[in-house]
Formats: structure tokens, sequence, C-alpha cells
């Protein structure tokens, strides 16, 4: 799993729509296809990507199987965040000198 | 910072810095276009002419960035505004923007870095930027 994966998995708005429902909560995959326009072997093909992208688990209870986000389904983008937050201020101090060291 | 338990994930996403210079925008302007001034207070580029269009990279290895960051200016607006996409060497994609605004005698700048899942989900929904912020 990799950032690109995960862009490349949410970039689909049905896959998007069904990242955000899974985002409130547990649940199974009629629930989660309730008031979507797709197919249930749609849905299975667009939570295997999910999967594939770590950003989705699933948890087996008899029958039934839940899906849930990932816990670290995030982290990589997590990760980007983290390495430019402290980028960003610490150039733009530089810039700050480098602005009074400047001709007029 | 977007906690996994309640990942809105399209929301808080994008890194802001602003800050007030004492500097005139035409100053600022410089800095953030002058080949030899980016080097300065960013990183080593190959910059060419601030105009819409032209490509460059960056050299982001001294900070623990790619080597190679491929950037493409999306918008060059003199003393305003100035904008390029920003490609790291496993292809994730951002877009970092420079507004420069006059404050005074000097200049309120704002730089705001988009991380690539915003950029890939606004293109995918064509959705109005999310107001919330990172920093």
């Amino acid at each position: 799993m990799n950032e690109t994966e995960i862009f490349k998995a949410l970039a689909d708005p049905t896959r998007r729509a069904v990242f955000e429902r899974l985002a409130a909560g547990e649940m199974n995959a009629t629930a989660l296809r309730e008031g979507l326009p797709i197919s249930q072997p749609a849905l299975s093909q667009h939570l295997s990507v999910l999967r594939e992208a770590g950003l989705v688990a699933e948890r087996r209870e008899g029958r039934h199987v839940n899906y849930r986000v990932a816990p670290d389904g995030l982290k990589p983008l997590q990760a980007w965040l983290g390495r430019y937050r402290a980028f960003w201020p610490e150039r733009i101090e530089t810039l700050k000198q480098l602005l009074e060291e400047m001709d007029p | 910072m977007i906690e996994s338990e309640t990942p809105a994930a399209a929301n808080d996403d994008e890194l802001v810095v602003e800050c007030e210079l004492p500097q005139a925008p035409d100053k600022v302007w410089r800095a953030l276009t002058v080949p030899r001034l980016v080097a300065a207070w960013l990183l080593p580029n190959t910059m060419g002419e601030p105009r819409r269009g032209e490509r460059f990279e960056l050299d982001g290895s001294r900070h623990g960035l790619s080597e190679r960051i491929a950037c493409e200016l999306l918008d060059a607006e003199p003393r305003r505004r100035l904008s390029y996409s920003w490609r790291e060497a496993d292809d994730t994609r951002s877009v970092v923007t420079f507004e420069l605004t006059p404050s005074g005698a000097g200049t309120r700048l704002r730089v705001t870095h988009g991380a690539p899942l915003r950029q890939t989900l606004m293109a995918a929904n064509g959705n109005a930027p999310p107001m919330m912020r990172a920093a």
C-alpha cells in the first residue's frame, strides 16, 4: 500500500462514497449498498480495490462480512502531511531571513 | 491531521502557512521567482521564467524529500499569485500555491500545499475546496 494506490482507489466517486459511508461505522454489504445505484458484484469489486489499497478492512461474523475503515488506512497520507508540516514553516523562516538580506 | 477513526478524508488535508512580511509584494515576488533566490530559501532548482506552463525541477534531498521534484507552473500572476504542481519521485502529485496581498507597506503571504489526496478527490468530484485547515 502506498500513497499512489490510495489516491487511485479514492479517485473513483463510487469508491469514495463507499469509503465515506464506512467512515461512519462498520457495516455489512447490504447496508452499505442501500441508496447506492450499484449492483452487489460492482460493490464487491469496489470493496476489493479499497481493501487492496489498505483503506478498508473486513471482519467475518457468521455468514456475514462486516466492513470498516482500516485503522492504518490513511497512514501514508498522514506521513505525507508529516513530511511537509515541518518543511514549510522552516522554509518560510529562511525566506524571512533572505528578504532581510536582499537588495531593495 | 486526519484521525483514522474519523477519516473526513477530504476535509483536513492541506497545509497552510501564513505570515506578514515587512517587504513589499514586488520584493517578495522576486524571492519566489528568481532561481538563485529560490535556491537560497526553498530548494535548489532549475527554474526558468515565471511563465505558465514552464517546467522545472526542485532538489528536495537536503530536506528528506525526493531528489527530483518535478514542477509545472500552473499560475503566475506577478506580485499576486504563484502556483505550481509538485510531483515527487513516487509519483505523488500535489500543488503549491503562494498568494501575496499588500498589507500596509509590506505583504501578507499565504502558502498552501494541498495534499495529494485532496487534489485527486477534487479532480474526481469537482468539489469546492474544503475549508478546514491542517496548519
